[in-house]
């Protein structure tokens, strides 16, 4: 269960020229391993140039980044050991898919490590079973396949190179609600059985508010908060500073608590609400 | 009559399929009052985004007819008239801006229709007015915000004066806040502009602020009604994959505990009707 660190970590994009733009600046802050982070803040905030330093596809302008004690940029030329130790699923992956078959487009990865044989094969059919793709589709072609199903295809893409970190940027953009939470639920059953790290990218709180332990808010290029969910949600004003919302059931406990009704505003799924609210009756009468 | 779109019995199947292949949209009759603010809701490949497309002649019908403010679609020759009639704002603002100005991507529309230019001035302001954006005039589009992107290629859409707009999942790239703007805009071009909505999403709690809610599954219409009788279809909206919002999935599990009597046929579609109902019970 690794973690990641980063120290004073500042990025530009375009240094020392007019078009300089900062889109990090000094953030220091320590993804705890085993966990799900939740990587939160609104568009522009630097949360792709956040997620983008974490395997080495951005290098800082200054600070450093540490996976578990090793400072991944100790020697430049062997950065793409990094990129296999931490796996990164952009946003519409499905975009990136081009082999003739499900197998071949999972496998491109770990072939590209140096895998085969069994090992090849035993990858591949694990990260198809993991994201729920049945072993029928493994022969087709990709784009055969429904949206849902070729993101599913392209997110196994990486687990089979079985990294010990896992970022995804907003995995579920685009999904309906069934194909949100099968996703996400996949996620969370793979993260939770392989004790990976996992950095989770979305901008939807009430997904945030079921999938992630801790969270982590960056607003205007800086980090604003970090914490576990419990933690951060209760900074609501802040939330609502950095152009976050919380989830619509944390809404309707803080409307109350305004209407001066004494109710614990500290739950954020349907599910603890309903608890609460009946606990509450139960004890009333 | 007042009915601005009309689908009677429309057919409709993407080339290059499988034979067996169902439909996109299989025999659908469908009337949008002039006015109303309709939410659209689906599972993926439910066929609504292909509904939406065929109600401003960007697809044509198989079989049956699509009437936009009585114009049939597949008369070539009324194309320019239904598409200045309805608007359609997609998913990703970045696909929809052409200008490197603010003012000119709105202008772009009615530049091509052959607006004359003072006319165009008046829409162009009056458009970027109506969603917020006037100051924001002289911007270019890549320095704005994804909701105020948004914003732009509605007033885009605008200038042409339509009367009906259709939100193509036009939140789905959006952060919360960009999200909050777009729905505040919407509400507005219905409430104050008396624009006819048709919002197509994926978020329950968007669909909830419309007045009616068509649910499509298979290409074909599954619950039609008000917002608040479509949402007490629980069972059925979670059987093929939707939800509800959370303010009314919490108001419905309270009531069927049986410890809320009180709520008793009572539904909320917003945070604020949850809290209104709950204030009366807990006081």
């Amino acid at each position: 269960m690794i973690s990641i660190t980063l120290e004073h970590v500042s990025y530009a994009y375009s240094p020392n020229t007019p078009l300089e733009k900062e889109a990090l600046r000094d953030v220091s802050v320590t993804i705890t391993g085993g966990k799900i982070t939740g990587l939160i803040g609104h568009t522009g905030s630097g949360k792709s140039t956040f997620a983008q330093m974490l395997n080495g596809l951005l290098r800082p302008t200054s600070g450093k980044i540490f996976l578990g004690n090793q400072d991944i940029w100790a020697e430049p030329k062997k950065i793409s050991q990094i990129r296999y130790r931490v796996g990164m699923v952009f946003q519409y992956p499905e975009h990136q898919l081009f082999e003739e078959t499900v197998y071949k487009d999972i496998a491109y990865g770990p072939i590209n490590m140096g895998k085969q044989g069994k090992e090849l094969d035993f990858l591949i059919r694990s990260a198809a079973e993991f994201v729920g793709l049945s072993e029928e589709l493994l022969d087709k072609s990709p784009f055969e396949l429904s949206g849902g199903q070729q993101r599913r295809v392209a997110i196994a893409g990486v687990l089979a190179m079985d990294p010990e970190v896992l970022v995804l940027d907003e995995p579920a953009a685009g999904l309906d609600p069934r194909g949100r939470d099968e996703i996400l639920g996949n996620i969370r059953t793979y993260q939770q059985t392989k004790s990976k790290t996992v950095i989770l990218i979305s901008h939807s709180m009430e997904d945030m508010a079921r999938y992630s332990d801790e969270l982590i808010v960056l607003k205007d290029s800086t980090l604003l908060l970090k914490g576990s969910l419990k933690e951060v949600f209760q900074q609501a004003d802040i939330i609502k500073d950095a152009g976050l919302r919380l989830p619509q059931v944390t809404r309707v406990m803080l409307a109350l608590k305004k209407k001066g009704l004494d109710v614990d505003t500290s739950v954020y799924t349907v599910e603890d609400a309903f608890k609460r609210l009946t606990d509450r009756r139960r004890s009333s009468c | 009559m007042n009915v601005i779109l009309e689908a009677q019995n429309v057919v409709f199947a993407y080339e290059n399929e499988d034979v067996e292949a169902r439909n996109a949209v299989e025999n659908v009759s469908l009337s949008i009052e002039r006015g109303s603010f309709v939410a659209i809701l689906g599972q993926n490949g439910s066929g609504k985004s292909t509904l939406a497309k065929l109600f401003n002649g960007i697809l044509l019908p198989l079989e049956g007819k699509i009437l936009v403010d009585g114009m049939d679609t597949t008369h070539e020759d009324q194309l320019i008239n239904i598409r200045k009639r309805v608007g359609m704002v997609f998913q990703n603002p970045d696909n929809q801006l052409v200008a490197t100005v603010v003012e000119e991507d709105v202008a772009f529309a009615p530049e091509n229709l052959g607006v004359p230019t003072n006319e165009i001035r008046l829409r162009v302001d009056k458009a970027l007015d109506v969603v917020g954006m006037r100051e924001y005039a002289h911007h270019a589009p890549h320095q704005l915000s994804g909701g105020q992107k948004q914003r732009v290629a509605i007033a885009g859409i605008l200038a042409m004066g339509p009367e009906c707009i259709i939100f193509d999942e036009s939140t789905a790239m959006l952060d919360p806040r960009g999200r909050e703007e777009i729905m505040e805009t919407i509400r507005h071009l219905n409430r104050v502009e008396q624009k006819t909505i048709v919002l197509i999403t994926h978020y329950m709690e968007e669909a909830a602020l419309a007045d009616r809610v068509v649910v499509i599954h298979d290409g074909t219409i599954r619950l039609d009604g008000k917002s608040e009788e479509v949402f007490r279809h629980q069972n059925e909206l979670y059987s093929i994959g939707l939800s509800l919002p959370q303010a009314t999935d919490l108001i419905a599990r309270l009531e069927e505990s049986g410890l809320y009597p009180e709520l008793q046929g009572k539904t909320a579609l917003t945070e604020e009707e949850a809290a209104v109902l709950l204030e009366s019970i807990l006081k």
